[in-house]
């Protein structure tokens, strides 16, 4: 029981004790931000390499928390993106007065998102859902002077809140009609029956206000731009990333039989997402308003690839999620360090940032190429993948209107590129000196977008787990 | 091995090239690279025959049935000998035409090279669509940095031009790819598939467009001149010689041979299409007064006959096209290497300005003569029996009804092609010298040993063609083969 526990749970294991090692230290003797941030960065570390060993498939608490190889790998490409951002965010951390708790609130948000990842029950899911909820509210407050940080933890509070009510509902609902709530037990019970759908439609929305699907993405333009870069990127990569893996597992498993059903919700919706995503992003000259509308565009397109339902769409939004760790985070991470030197967030502000920053200007440059999806990138493989996926189901007006957008994507994506390389500016962003921990983060997001959709192994490996073979 | 060096030699000089120093470094070393290439090419077309050399193939997203599979076919080989040769034409004619930030462009341009080669090579769609799309990208920043003053719009329309096309394609090469038995992009699973015409036409018209828009064949054509003008020389012969020839080898790889129904059905209207653009196009060419529109609009006209012939399905024609491909690239070089030596000597492109050369710049007029002579397909020059193939082969097309119809029709561009460069040469080069043209010098050293060794290849394979012919009549065949239409025929 004991070593069960220890080895199943071990990465949940591993963060507690991470967030109570960080409640120690600022327990203990008084320390500079610096030591606080490598300290916690080698944890996140180890925290990550964890996740590469003993993996084992099992069950724990009569099914409430389940795990496997493949569950493993999607905790470890959070922990991968939390490393990330914690380096990312070093500048802009280093001068805050509150860094353990910062730390400690992503940390036991992250820790939710585990037991979400992991719940075999509707319960422990929305357990877990409130607990990555509640803390990145207060986490988005964290610039504590600004007036527009408070503002985005509220409205981000509200829309939880609201979507967590309509979850609650849905949850409800469904207990209502099948008398149960264990996911392994759920599919025998669900028909087309009406009610089932109503639930199945709550649920849809709980799920859709997370990771900002239209018509439930209004909070989102505004909060990404209140919150410090920090936890927007945490917002935009780990959090979106989480409530994916669980609804693609959610959607592919318990409601496989009502698939016609939200086969022609998420038909909808994707479309809708990519369009409107799309359209907001062409007009924004805020950074951070930018990257919430492009990503709300990227999560339509990852609709497009769970409308595959097949073990290649679960496959493909997994290696998507991975790439797009790569890609966003690189582009949050070089807006981060410009921000936090320069007070600068305006695309504008960007004009002709390549005569005085070369090297940050290529980093930004690959990880829009990359999310854009223009080869060699890593993106061009996830985007490609989704739609491949989404064509497993012979819909070709989908992946059609798909393909259209992302030529408008490109377009903007483009627009930056332009504004860096090409146009002339009198007093572009003075040079910057990056320290090592962001620039050491940048390298490996680089990587990340160069080699993993050049080397296959990466695809294969998830595609084996997936079908577990 | 052949085909992966051909890859990976550009490939990897590009990459260094950005971290070479002085300007003079970095196009030593670009043309090292490029000749190295050009050796590579080389020994492929002579020492390295044996097939075992010319295929490679390895295992990339095995699960999704794609490999990483490259081979020089008869096709392949020309293309990349085009490529290879053409690289140290335009390093070399360039030489003394200084760019800032040189280690950047000469990266870029290997970049490119790496890119070009990538798509004349594969042998799976998916790593086709990736070449395809990775040739694009450093296009884009050459065309964006280096170049005339209006290059970053023209850049924009040029590149979401060609990105609908190819997004378009990856939608066409997904549907192919659900329809193949086992799933895979294997080009030999895409030449199996059978698929009803109405899908087929579906299908065509996906594909067709990224070919049309790249090659461009009118409608598909605006952003072509506008690109030209704008991009700086070494940059426009690249696109002009080399990657128009993207589109018309598309076709004939991987339109053609894998919906054969479809090209049979729609083939009418292509050739319709690519006429109507080649007679508008040399109509617009007469009237030009900017030297590099007048070359893109000739480049205009000279694609579209290549795709008639394509549509014609018969060897001649095809074979007319494979040598064609050649030609145009070489002509279409010499063209640009003589309109930048025009205007930077002189500083201005426009006919009605400049006057009186031959007196100024005898060696430079002997070889641009021949060079437009070429152009015109005059006999004895290369595009003779190329041109002349093209139209035997649409003559004696037995897949349409219109064939003599077609021939006339682009028979008439041949005259207008006559008219333009002839009376371009007239304007530029004989009559009154002005004040602009008072003071002209003849030309340097390099610039005029490049003409000349260029003018030698003009007339070898115009005496000569059998050389390139043998090369690709196995590769003809085969599409031909798998591009017949007989059995759909029958089961109506």
């Amino acid at each position: 029981m004991w070593t069960d526990l220890l080895i199943l749970m071990k990465q949940e294991m591993a963060l507690i004790v991470l967030i109570f090692i960080i409640m120690f230290l600022k327990l203990g003797k008084e320390r500079s931000n610096e030591s606080y941030i490598k300290i916690v960065n080698v944890l996140l570390l180890i925290n990550l390499v964890v996740g590469f060993f003993w993996n084992r498939e099992g069950m724990l608490f009569n099914e409430m928390f389940r795990t496997n190889p493949l569950m493993v790998l999607e905790k470890s490409i959070l922990n991968l993106a939390m490393l990330i951002i914690s380096m990312q965010s070093y500048s802009w951390l280093k001068a805050h007065k509150h860094v353990p708790e910062f730390y400690m609130l992503l940390l036991s948000t992250m820790l939710g998102m585990f037991f979400m990842i992991s719940g075999g029950n509707f319960l422990m899911f929305y357990l877990g859902l409130e607990l990555s909820t509640i803390p990145l509210a207060a986490a988005a407050n964290f610039d504590l002077t600004k007036r527009r940080s408070s503002e985005a933890a509220m409205k981000l509070i509200f829309s939880s809140a609201f979507s967590s009510g309509l979850l609650l509902f849905g949850i409800s609902m469904i207990y209502g009609t099948t008398g149960t709530l264990i996911f392994s037990e759920l599919p025998q019970y669900l028909s087309n029956d009406p009610l089932q759908i109503f639930a199945f439609i709550l649920l849809l929305a709980g799920f859709a206000f997370k990771i900002s699907v239209v018509p439930f993405h209004l909070w989102t333009a505004d909060v990404y731009e209140g919150a410090p870069i920090a936890v927007t990127s945490f917002l935009s990569v780990v959090s979106k990333g989480a409530v994916i893996f669980v609804f693609v597992s959610v959607l592919y498993s318990v409601f496989q039989p009502i698939a016609e059903s939200w086969y022609n919700m998420l038909f909808v919706l994707s479309l809708v997402t990519i369009i409107i995503g799309n359209l907001f992003a062409l007009r924004q000259d805020n950074f951070k308003r930018f990257l919430a509308f492009s990503s709300i565009a990227q999560v339509g397109f990852i609709l497009v690839g769970i409308t595959g339902s097949s073990d290649i769409a679960t496959t493909s939004v997994i290696y998507f999620v991975l790439i797009y760790v790569f890609s966003n985070l690189a582009a949050f991470g070089v807006v981060a360090v410009v921000s936090s030197m320069t007070g600068k967030e305006k695309i504008s502000d960007y004009k002709n940032f390549y005569q005085t920053n070369p090297v940050l200007s290529w980093v930004l440059t690959i990880a829009l190429f990359s999310l854009a999806g223009v080869p060699p990138t890593a993106g061009f493989f996830g985007k490609f993948f989704l739609l491949m996926a989404g064509a497993g189901k012979g819909n070709y007006l989908l992946i059609s209107i798909a393909a259209l957008n992302m030529v408008i994507s490109f377009y903007y994506y483009l627009r930056i590129v332009k504004a860096i390389f090409m146009d002339a500016n009198e007093k572009p962003i003075a040079k910057i000196n990056v320290p090592l921990m962001p620039r050491l983060a940048f390298y490996v997001c680089i990587a990340g977008i160069l080699l993993v959709g050049l080397i296959s192994w990466f695809y294969d490996h998830i595609f084996a787990l997936v079908t577990g073979s | 091995m052949v085909p992966v060096l051909l890859i990976l030699i550009p490939l990897l000089a590009g990459i260094a090239s950005f971290f070479t120093g002085s300007e003079k470094t970095a196009r030593f070393w670009a043309l090292l690279a490029s000749l190295f290439t050009l050796l590579v090419s080389i020994l492929g077309l002579t020492i390295l025959k044996d097939p075992s050399y010319l295929a490679f193939e390895t295992s990339w997203l095995g699960s999704l049935g794609s490999s990483f599979s490259v081979k020089l076919d008869g096709m392949g080989q020309i293309l990349c000998l085009l490529t290879a040769i053409s690289y140290p034409i335009i390093l070399l004619a360039t030489w003394h035409t200084p760019h800032k930030k040189a280690n950047n462009f000469f990266g870029l341009m290997l970049l490119t090279q790496a890119g070009l080669m990538g798509v004349f090579l594969a042998m799976d769609a998916l790593l086709f669509y990736f070449f395809w799309e990775l040739a694009l990208i450093p296009v884009y920043f050459l065309c964006s940095q280096w170049g005339g003053e209006r290059r970053i719009a023209v850049t924009f329309k040029f590149f979401i031009y060609t990105f609908i096309g190819s997004l378009l394609m990856l939608v066409g090469i997904i549907y192919l790819y659900t329809q193949t038995p086992g799933n895979s992009f294997a080009i030999a699973d895409f030449y199996n598939i059978n698929l009803p015409t109405s899908e087929q036409s579906n299908i065509f018209w996906l594909l067709f467009i990224a070919f049309a828009i790249k090659m461009p064949v009118f409608p598909f054509h605006t952003w072509q001149p506008d690109t030209y003008e704008q991009t700086n020389y070494a940059t426009t012969m690249v696109l002009s010689g080399i990657m128009v020839k993207m589109g018309v080898f598309g076709i004939i790889r991987w339109l053609l041979p894998v919906l054969p129904a479809a090209s049979y059905a729609w083939g009418d209207t292509v050739s319709t299409m690519a006429i109507i653009g080649m007679i508008y196009a040399s109509l617009i060419a007469i009237r030009q007064n900017d030297l590099k529109r007048l070359v893109a609009y000739s480049s205009i006209a000279h694609i579209g006959l290549m795709c008639v012939a394509i549509f014609a399905e018969t060897e001649s024609g095809m074979q007319g096209v494979m040598i064609q491909m050649f030609n145009h690239g070489i002509n279409i070089i010499a063209l640009w290497i003589v309109v930048e030596i025009i205007e930077r000597q002189f500083g201005t492109r426009k006919i009605s300005e400049l006057g009186g050369l031959a007196k100024k710049m005898p060696v430079l007029s002997i070889l641009l003569m021949i060079v437009a002579l070429a152009n015109i397909a005059l006999p004895l020059t290369n595009s003779f029996i190329g041109e002349f193939l093209m139209f035997n082969g649409i003559f004696g097309s037995t897949i349409t009804k219109y064939n003599v119809v077609f021939m006339v029709c682009a028979g008439i561009t041949i005259i207008l092609a006559a008219i333009y460069t002839l009376n371009m040469i007239r304007r530029v080069f004989y009559g009154e010298t002005n004040e602009i043209t008072a003071n002209a010098v003849d030309i340097r050293e390099n610039e005029k040993w490049i003409l000349i060794a260029v003018v030698a290849l003009i007339f070898i394979i115009g005496v000569y063609p059998q050389a390139i012919l043998n090369i690709s009549s196995e590769t003809v065949n085969e599409i031909l083969k798998e591009a017949d239409i007989t059995p759909y025929l029958i089961g109506k």
